[in-house]
């Protein structure tokens, strides 16, 4: 399997060098140094985000609070920084904490009472989106200090800031991925929760551990998006849960769990900046690219899971017939029926 | 006499396993033939084929002079057999007599709806067979196992088969019942039903059959008269199995107790009081037929169950005073392999603690492990890399071992270690075990197979009914005795009774379960209590003029949240009923505009509505992905079209063709109100009164026992989902009559408000629970709480927050409904 997610990534590879051939020939400023680091720019925001979402699809979850929660900790940054007069890192720490208890209540929700990550933070995309109005009453922050700015606007040799920052989360993610237990356990409880808790695995926590740092990533997505703009709105990250879900999915990353590959969330979402950066250079109007993006969400889901049972059927259900002889009756462990979606 | 059921050579073969080989079976009309077997001598394959669950590779079936194809339960339905399987498939969230009508029809009056009082009365026939004053219109859930056993006893007896098939109808039935059922059946025989009864119980079978017939390792051993044979005889037929294994008397365990529990009981009565005493270096077997309380048992000392000892609880942790334990599962498939992973993931996944160095695995030191532990459990694999799924059961078996050998053990629980596992990788595991005792681990062993365990055990319990009955020396003990012990005997005793007893007496379960019924009742109470209290204290709140405003504002929330009520209902969720809403909106407005009548004006609303939820719900089935991830895709492009049409202008100053929605009057209401209730009444018959209706219960209640039924997705989440968008369509066109223009953001977080009024109403979020009036009252909640808040200034931007503070409100409760609900039982 290993080897088959590797072929993946190489074919993303080659469609996303395909695609920068294709939107230069549609653009002739397309292939220019500044048009694709600008390109990197508009894509870190999600694409940090989707560091997080890969980890939490993998055990079989989703968030869909991403957005909104970026939305609110931009506006906490804002607020307590120019409104209330927190100062700097004060304000900054108090962000960063924001998006750890929105991810942590995500979890708890998630893990305590078994309820369904789908509905839960479906639910907390409107509450914390709604916070984010109660407190800024739609009223924009702007004018945040240059120094801070240089995280969503600077460069170091040109490279754009957030783009390191992506890109050093990418790696760290990897490693949590592939190097740690965490992301061994979160690979085991999407590919069959059942089997993780009779083999004793920490479940529960792994699960409260990757929707806490999936928030945290959101402040940190939320203080680039602030700096890049110097403003902060409470209708900020507005769809981008749907961008990074679809990144994931992109990148080979399985909607119903097991199989992760975070290198391939990176190239799905530059995929899709690609896409965006060259139709609009192109002026194809921003509708039509959602159309795009909308298309390229269902078709990659289907086929991946079209593509997963087609592997599976000579594997697994050749064995399950097998345990039918017995009728093997008893473990009667409760699982949440969470665990289908 | 001329046979009913003929079964001609029947064979069914599995991947490395033969579980029925060439049996045949005749009953005649009128007759009632035993059915006994050890566990996996076939019976259960047996029944299968004669029941439609499966189809058998060879042989024939013959009813009534008629050959048979029974390619799904429902075949074996029409053919007029019935079958009570070990286990209840009763929907849990339907009521009893409604689990009735799915398995006979539903009956019906005139045009063709449903007729509830005539299918409770027929339910209530048919239950009272064998249970007395039982309330048919519970939901099956609140049941005790007994009721639910009874239950489907009484519907298969009432439908007067030819051929009844009763599989371990008894395991759970005190004596009274068990007495009573035996006397059905033998009015039912003597009107001519030919019976099959399978079951562990000899004397019961001594008792009623009319002949026995004994199979063994999938093969038939004999039939004979019931009254040419005895006890001893039947159990003589089923032991005595071709294999044997041979025994290594050389192995002698330690003195030192490695493993003690004392009184161990679960919280449900599983098991209770075990004592166990394991040495090191001991092979300890357990032996017991399958639901004897010896799998929950390993749960129970693993840590995976809540118990209790004679002097101390746990703790979710494995029992055995911190010793190292490992646990090997007896479901390989479900419970034990992760299949996406490769052999090596899958071996070393419960050492990753000891594999890590300040958090980062040492991959070298794995991959060096997984090799050992590879070579010394003789693992056929291409290498660590392979796929586990690619390998055969017996190394992944062996994976399984190896998983838990990495982390040393000093105890270690094996769960059918040999299970659907070949004889060549048996006899290797069997080696395995073997040399684990002579290093010293701790082993016990539960296994069906005799023959295993008498090679293996030092000891070997026996457990009946939840209880480690004896103990025998593995050495000197025969097949025969072990088997006679765990065969349960008939008469159950007191202890037994009492945790049987039905559960309808307690007065707290008795408000849960009116509950659980009558959630909309509850609602609808604490919403008028809401209106009180607001009435008194918020100014302006009570007067007519902003009720009927309330209810006029929320007829299009209503209309929306009735539609999602469908889809939820059926398993599903639709994120993008706003979107839809909005793209009707627009079609009813350019229809107006352009100079069509009325009716084609709220014909192209609703007609693009109902394209696009029969869009959604194919796409879901055809990719077979969860609908959010389809809806959120589809959500973006309907937004686009809506942009695309509209140029991205709005529509404004509709003309009366559709602004007659605000305008108009009739029967003394505004006609808004009027439209809201025939939407209302008519999805309410639509969920109550139709079979189509009734399907989204049952798809949504479980899918499994949908599939037993006959009921699969790809009939109903079309309709679903495409009732739902009508009804989506419908609402836009009311939206933009209603406020005379269409913005570009119209109905933009419709759908949560939608999702919200039908979880607040009582609509279960993963499907099978809820009803129209329930989201009716539920959306009626948000629509006063939202007009309490404008009155009371609060700014509109806490709307939001407060829907998703609903919703998780809503699910959270539900949650501890159900848990205390369960508990309670």
């Amino acid at each position: 399997m290993r080897r088959l997610s590797w072929r993946r990534e190489y074919v993303l590879l080659g469609v996303l060098m395909a695609l920068v051939v294709l939107m230069a020939l549609l653009s002739e400023y397309f292939f220019t140094v500044d048009n694709l680091l600008n390109l990197t720019r508009h894509q870190a925001e999600v694409g940090i985000i989707a560091c997080g979402m890969t980890l939490i699809i993998m055990t079989g979850g989703i968030d869909l609070s991403v957005g909104s929660l970026l939305g609110l900790c931009g506006i906490v940054l804002g607020y307590s920084w120019q409104v209330w007069g927190l100062g700097a890192v004060p304000a900054i720490g108090l962000t960063l904490i924001v998006g750890l208890a929105g991810g942590a209540f995500n979890g708890a929700l998630v893990t305590l009472f078994s309820l369904p990550a789908l509905v839960v933070t479906l639910a907390s995309m409107a509450l914390f989106r709604g916070i984010a109005f109660i407190i800024s009453e739609a009223q924009p922050v702007s004018s945040f200090p240059s120094a801070f700015c240089w995280i969503g606007q600077g460069a170091v040799w040109s490279v754009p800031s957030q783009l390191l920052i992506w890109i050093f989360l990418t790696l760290l993610t990897a490693f949590v991925t592939y190097r740690t237990r965490l992301g061994r356990y979160a690979a085991a409880i999407g590919d069959n929760e059942r089997a993780a808790i009779f083999a004793a695995l920490p479940v529960g926590r792994v699960k409260f551990l990757l929707y806490s740092a999936s928030g945290v990533l959101c402040a940190l997505a939320a203080l680039i998006l602030t700096a890049r703009f110097s403003t902060a709105k409470a209708d900020a990250g507005q769809l981008f849960e749907l961008a990074a879900i679809t990144g994931v999915v992109l990148g080979g990353t399985s909607i119903t769990g097991g199989r992760g590959s975070v290198f391939g969330t990176f190239l799905g979402i530059l995929i899709l900046g690609v896409v965006r950066n060259g139709l609009s250079l192109a002026e194809v109007s921003r509708v039509w690219q959602l159309v795009v993006e909308g298309g390229i969400l269902i078709a990659t889901a289907i086929t991946n899971q079209l593509i997963a049972e087609s592997i599976s059927r000579a594997g697994p259900r050749a064995v399950g017939n097998e345990l039918h002889i017995k009728g093997n009756d008893a473990g009667n462990i409760e699982i949440g029926k969470d665990g289908e979606l | 006499m001329k046979p009913v059921l003929e079964a001609r050579s029947l064979g069914k073969r599995y991947p490395g396993v033969v579980a029925l080989d060439d049996v045949s079976l005749c009953i005649e009309s009128g007759r009632i033939c035993g059915l006994v077997g050890e566990n996996g001598a076939g019976k259960s394959t047996l029944i299968k084929i004669l029941s439609g669950v499966i189809q058998a590779d060879v042989g024939e079936i013959v009813v009534a002079g008629q050959k048979l194809d029974l390619r799904a339960p429902q075949d074996a339905v029409r053919s007029g057999i019935a079958v009570v399987h070990q286990h209840s498939h009763l929907i849990p969230d339907l009521t009893v007599a409604e689990n009735y009508a799915l398995r006979r029809g539903y009956a019906r009056r005139g045009l063709a709806l449903i007729d509830w009082k005539k299918i409770s009365r027929q339910a209530a026939e048919a239950v009272a067979v064998l249970v007395s004053d039982l309330d048919v219109t519970l939901p099956a859930r609140t049941l005790s196992d007994v009721e639910k056993q009874l239950v489907e006893l009484g519907f298969a007896l009432s439908a007067s088969p030819r051929v009844l098939i009763l599989d371990e109808p008894t395991a759970a039935l005190p004596r009274h019942e068990t007495e009573l059922l035996f006397s059905r059946v033998r009015e039912l025989a003597e009107s001519g039903t030919a019976v099959i009864f399978v079951t562990h119980r000899l004397d019961e079978v001594l008792q009623l059959t009319q002949e026995v017939t004994v199979l063994r390792d999938g093969r038939h051993v004999w039939t004979k008269q019931t009254s040419e044979t005895d006890h001893d005889a039947i159990i003589r037929g089923m032991v005595g199995r071709s294999v044997t294994f041979e025994r290594d008397s050389d192995l002698q365990p330690g003195e030192e107790v490695a493993f003690r529990v004392e009184a161990l009981s679960d919280a449900v009565g599983a098991f209770h009081d075990v004592n166990l005493e394991v040495r090191r270096g001991e092979i300890y077997g357990v032996y017991g037929l399958v639901g004897a309380g010896q799998s929950e048992l390993c749960h129970g000392l693993f840590g995976l169950r809540e118990t209790r000892q004679r002097n101390a609880s746990s703790d979710g942790r494995p029992l055995g005073d911190g010793k190292r334990l490992g646990y090997v599962p007896a479901d390989r498939h479900t419970q034990g392999v992760f299949h996406q992973m490769t052999v090596g993931e899958n071996l070393s996944i419960v050492s990753l603690d000891a594999l890590s160095r300040r958090g980062a695995l040492q991959l070298h030191e794995e991959r060096a492990r997984i090799r050992t532990h590879m070579s010394d459990l003789l693992v056929k694999a291409t290498g660590p890399g392979q796929r586990v799924t690619e390998l055969s059961g017996g190394n992944q078996q062996k994976v399984l071992l190896g998983r838990w050998l990495m982390t040393k053990p000093e105890v270690l629980l094996l769960e059918e270690p040999t299970q659907g596992v070949d004889v060549g990788a048996k006899g290797q595991i069997h080696d395995i075990i073997r040399d684990l005792a002579r290093r010293g681990v701790s082993v016990i062993l539960v296994s069906s197979e005799i023959p295993e365990l008498l090679a293996l055990a030092h000891r070997i319990g026996v457990m009946r009914e939840g209880r480690l009955v004896k103990e025998f020396e593995g050495a000197t003990v025969s097949e025969e005795e072990l088997l006679r012990e765990s065969l349960p005997e008939s008469q159950q005793s007191e202890a037994e009774v009492a945790r049987h007893r039905l559960s309808r007496t307690s007065m707290v379960s008795a408000a849960l379960r009116f509950l659980a019924r009558r959630r909309e009742a509850g609602l609808a109470f604490f919403t008028f209590l809401m209106v009180a209290v607001f009435a008194l204290a918020v100014p302006n709140f009570a007067t007519v003029e902003n009720l009927r405003d309330v209810l006029v504002t929320n007829t299009i929330l209503v209309v929306g949240a009735l539609g999602m009520t469908l889809v939820i209902l059926a398993g599903g969720i639709d994120i993008s009923l706003g979107a839809i809403l909005g793209l009707a909106a627009v079609a009813a407005g350019k229809a107006a505009e352009a100079g069509a009548s009325p009716i084609v004006v709220v014909l192209a609303a609703v007609v693009l509505g109902l394209a696009l939820g029969v869009f959604n719900g194919s796409l879901t089935v055809l990719g077979r992905v969860h609908s959010i991830v389809i809806t959120l895709g589809t959500l973006l492009i309907f937004r686009a079209a809506m942009r695309l049409w509209t140029g991205g202008y709005q529509l404004t100053d509709l003309p009366s063709r559709i602004t007659w929605v605000r305008e108009l009057s009739l029967f003394g209401m505004p006609v808004l109100l009027v439209i809201g209730l025939a939407v209302l009444v008519l999805v309410h018959v639509f969920l109550r009164y139709t079979t189509v209706g009734r399907r989204l219960y049952v798809l949504g209640g479980s899918r499994e026992s949908a599939e037993f039924l006959g009921i699969y997705p790809r009939h109903v989440l079309p309709v679903a989902f495409g009732v739902s968008g009508l009804l989506a369509g419908l609402a836009g066109m009311l939206w933009a009559g209603r406020l005379g223009q269409v913005q570009m953001g119209a109905g933009e977080g419709f759908e949560l408000e939608c999702i919200a009024a039908a979880v607040v109403g009582g609509t279960y979020i993963m499907g099978g629970r809820g009803s129209a009036v329930g989201t009716l009252i539920g959306a009626l909640f948000l629509g006063v709480v939202n007009n309490v808040l404008i009155l009371m200034d609060v700014s509109a931007f806490w709307q939001k927050a407060v829907y998703g503070a609903m919703i998780l409100g809503a699910l959270a409760a539900d949650a501890l409904l159900s848990r205390v609900e369960k508990s309670s039982q």
